[in-house]
């Protein structure tokens, strides 16, 4: 019984050994001209979790960015160090145009928050070329539960100015919401406590739940039902669609709370120029192509009212990092006191 | 209403439908026997494949396939002491045993119904309470959920087998294992012994391949011959069908324990299964036989831990809240489609939201099938020279470690820790609490300090609610009760 049974296991298993030895020799293979750009897969790094916002937006586009491209395109999650993974291990490949990264702002910034996080040895700016940003209208907003006593921002203003003050919570440190209650508390001044948690989904929880007073998120996200919250606003250009009635922070006198959550496309630094044109092309393409249109409108993807390309892309990301070099100060010195009270 | 009831189970049933289930279902058992891969891997491997596909075929595949991992899961605890998932450390205990006395057969029989069962009581709570029971779950804010981390760190005792110290100390190491990384509170990195990659803390399914799969399978390699003597197999498939079927008092007890911690954003299933396990142990007439195998100790794990899975579906359908890593994933699915969480998602797309949960209990049916089909051969694992069988699942595990993250970093934490699971093992310090430690760790460190931001920094918030104090009720009772008990009992025999 055993004799006989052996040999034929162990044929199976070497024949699966080998189909994974195949499989992967296929994957070394093509050439590097520009010119012949592109004559094998693309690889998009993602720095987080299947599933995720970044995560949906890039397989959004996946397919149409395939369509014009004339590759087909892979999308890879490396998730860790909120971006910081992906970012170091994709500014490290070949510039070939072959490995992009799919980056944040929020990744710039924690790039400059968390120096002992960040590989690429010089700024991002430098490391990075971004080549086109599809998902531009995000931001952050803020609410309460309809059950709140607080019903519109003025009122939480208020109520920061007594002892008591406002528990704010948001998703990770130095994130996008942290930065947002930074800007609000030099802004309005008072009694303000950020409550990090894992995911907006757990933020809104503890707000209906009642153990935070005020919540913050991407406006347009899954866990905010506008039967059960109340928006009140929202850090964006212009109102967000799934909230008319509540208004920017611009529309109320505050135009520094203009602080939005982007998502591109960057290929690392040395990446020949015409292949940086084609895949900015194709993506333009891609973006505007109603088949994906329609997508984005039905998932609720804040592509906005139209794509940047690689240079309001980057114009917009300087800007973004002058303003926030002003309140890394702020983030660390935060950081350092919460450190010491522990 | 009820049309819509009819209407969704008709389309659970269609040809495309359950196409889409018996596919999920292969691959729900694969990855579930697969360790490290669990069904979180699982669903955003399939992601992208079921990008283009209608809502209803994709979210059958999902759903399917989130149903049968737990099976499957057991499949490798019961075969081979090396839990499949996070929600099967638990099945070890007495599955194994099982095996080892030629009944493999049988133990697979009790996991399959008993996850049948609890994957149906899940599933109806979900079609029938999904509401309210989400509104229950937000009010546990941070303060309970602290309270509720201790209470977890009870289970040592019940998971630490017959070296309490042992077990105590094994759990502390799964709590330092825990603190490496980012603390959430302030972004300060522990810990991480100047290495980038352990920023983030280690990966829960490293430890658990390590210190589990790794340790358990070199002393089995030493030791070698086979796991069940060959020519003394007994017990059958429906033989575990009709054992569980005799216990129903502990398959519904199990499967409320798994509904009730499910729901819970954030607790999960390795909890839900080691503590349904514990009650089990609690309930029974002759606890100092669990170990042993007994059949209440894989009914407890493996119907918590299935009926966890619709029930982590209340939030993430009503709130558009994850209960945990694999709910967000489904959750980034319904997204994808344009599902938008909420009541109105129970309103406006009430067949679809119907038809998948039927497909929950359609797929429960489908694993009992294929598990039918292919249990008695699985079974015959057991006598398999070791020899063979320890290097075949050496491999599967570095294969699941490594597709978990794309990380060659990640080989090199499951050899670490494989390297401490063997001392482990050898020193006969049990792994189960360490893995405890490592799931509690960050549930208790987080919301401590959560609370106290919340509070000003008030150690009152602890005592605070109606809700804490009854906690800290249960908290006296699970300790003080054995106490108590014993001494009345030993009061009746003088």
């Amino acid at each position: 019984m055993r004799k006989s049974a052996q040999p034929k296991i162990l044929a199976k298993i070497l024949a699966i050994v080998l189909l994974f030895c195949l499989c992967f020799s296929l994957a070394a293979c093509g050439g590097d001209d520009p010119a012949n750009y592109p004559d094998k897969s693309i690889t998009i790094h993602v720095g987080f979790n299947p599933g995720g916002g970044v995560d949906t937006a890039v397989r959004g586009i996946q397919p149409y960015l395939q369509k014009y491209i004339g590759a087909s395109v892979l999308v890879e999650n490396r998730p860790g160090n909120q971006g910081l993974i992906a970012m170091n291990y994709a500014g490290e490949q070949k510039a070939d145009g072959y490995t992009l990264l799919a980056t944040t702002n929020a990744m710039s910034l924690n790039a400059m928050v968390f120096p002992e996080s960040y590989k690429l040895g010089k700024p991002v700016e430098e490391a990075m070329i971004p080549i086109y940003s599809w998902i531009n209208a995000d931001g952050n907003g803020l609410f309460v539960s309809k059950e709140s006593p607080l019903k519109t921002w003025d009122d939480v203003v208020a109520a920061a100015q007594t002892e008591k003050g406002i528990k704010i919570g948001g998703s990770g440190i130095a994130s996008t919401d942290h930065i947002t209650l930074i800007t609000i508390q030099a802004i309005y001044g008072g009694n303000w406590t950020f409550v990090p948690m894992d995911s907006a989904g757990e933020v809104v929880s503890a707000v209906l739940g009642g153990q935070l007073d005020v919540g913050s998120s991407s406006p347009g996200g899954a866990s905010l039902d506008p039967g059960r919250i109340n928006m009140l606003a929202v850090t964006l250009a212009e109102r967000a669609p799934k909230w008319p009635d509540a208004p920017t922070f611009i529309e109320l006198g505050q135009p520094d709370l203009y602080i939005l959550f982007v998502v591109g496309l960057m290929a690392p630094a040395d990446t020949p120029p015409e292949i940086i044109k084609k895949l900015e092309d194709a993506m333009a393409q891609a973006r505007n192509d109603p088949d994906y249109i329609a997508w984005a409108e039905n998932a609720q993807q804040a592509i906005g009212e139209e794509g940047w390309d690689g240079v309001t892309y980057s114009e917009y990301l300087t800007n973004y990092q002058s303003f926030m070099s002003g309140i890394i100060p702020e983030i660390r010195a935060q950081l350092d006191a919460a450190q010491q009270g522990n | 209403m009820s049309s819509v009831v009819l209407q969704g189970l008709v389309s659970a049933l269609a040809p495309s439908s359950l196409v889409a289930v018996f596919i999920g279902v292969f691959v729900g058992i694969v990855v579930g026997i697969v360790p490290g891969i669990g069904a979180g891997v699982g669903l955003s491997l399939l992601l992208p494949i079921i990008f283009n596909t209608p809502p209803l075929i994709g979210l059958m595949l999902l759903l399917a396939l989130w149903a049968s991992d737990g099976y499957g899961a057991s499949i490798s605890s019961i075969l081979l002491n090396v839990p499949g998932g996070a929600g099967a450390v638990a099945t070890c205990f007495d599955g194994h045993p099982m095996a080892q006395q030629g009944k493999a057969g049988q133990a697979i029989g009790i996991s399959m119904a008993a996850s049948m069962i609890g994957g149906i009581i899940g599933t109806i709570v979900l079609m029938l309470a999904a509401p309210p029971l989400a509104r229950l779950a937000v009010k546990i804010g941070p303060a309970e959920y602290t309270v509720m981390a201790i209470l977890g760190l009870t289970l040592i005792g019940g998971l630490a087998g017959k070296n309490r110290v042992k077990g105590l100390i094994s759990a502390l190491i799964g709590l330092m294992v825990s603190f490496i990384g980012y603390d959430l509170t302030t972004g300060f990195v522990r810990y991480n012994f100047g290495s980038q990659y352990l920023f983030d803390g280690v990966e829960f399914e490293l430890v658990l391949i390590g210190f589990f799969a790794i340790g358990e399978l070199m002393e089995a390699g030493e030791e070698g011959g086979t796991v069940a003597e060959f020519g003394k197999m007994s017990g059958t498939v429906l033989g575990g069908f009709v054992e569980t079927f005799k216990r129903p008092l502990a398959t519904i007890r199990s499967s409320l324990v798994g509904i009730v911690l499910g729901v819970l954003p954030g607790i999960g299933i390795t909890i839900s299964s080691m503590a349904a396990y514990d009650l089990e142990k609690r309930f029974s007439k002759t606890p100092e036989k669990f170990g042993e195998g007994m059949v209440e100790g894989i009914i407890g794990p493996e119907a918590a831990n299935n009926s966890c899975q619709p029930a982590a579906l209340i939030p993430t359908l009503t709130l558009g809240i994850p209960a945990g890593s694999t709910s967000a994933v489904f959750l980034g699915a319904l997204i994808m489609y344009g599902l938008t969480p909420g009541i109105d998602l129970f309103t406006n797309k009430a067949p679809l939201v119907w038809a998948m949960m039927w497909g929950i209990i359609v797929a429960s049916f489908a694993y009992v099938l294929v598990g039918l089909i292919f249990a008695k051969h699985f079974a015959k694992i057991t006598i398999l020279p070791i020899e063979y069988l320890v290097p075949c699942t050496l491999v599967t595990c570095f294969i699941g470690a490594f597709v978990t993250s794309n990380s060659y970093y990640d080989l090199v934490t499951v050899l670490i820790f494989g390297i401490m699971g063997y001392a482990l093992t050898l020193l006969k310090y049990p792994p189960a609490p360490a893995i405890l430690g490592v799931v509690l760790g960050p549930i208790l460190e987080k919301n401590y300090f959560r609370a106290l931001l919340i509070s000003d920094g008030s150690h009152y918030t602890f005592i605070a609610s109606p809700l804490v104090r009854v906690l800290w009720g249960v908290l006296l009772l699970v300790v003080l009760g054995p106490v108590i008990v014993k001494k009345i009992k030993g009061g009746q025999t003088k």
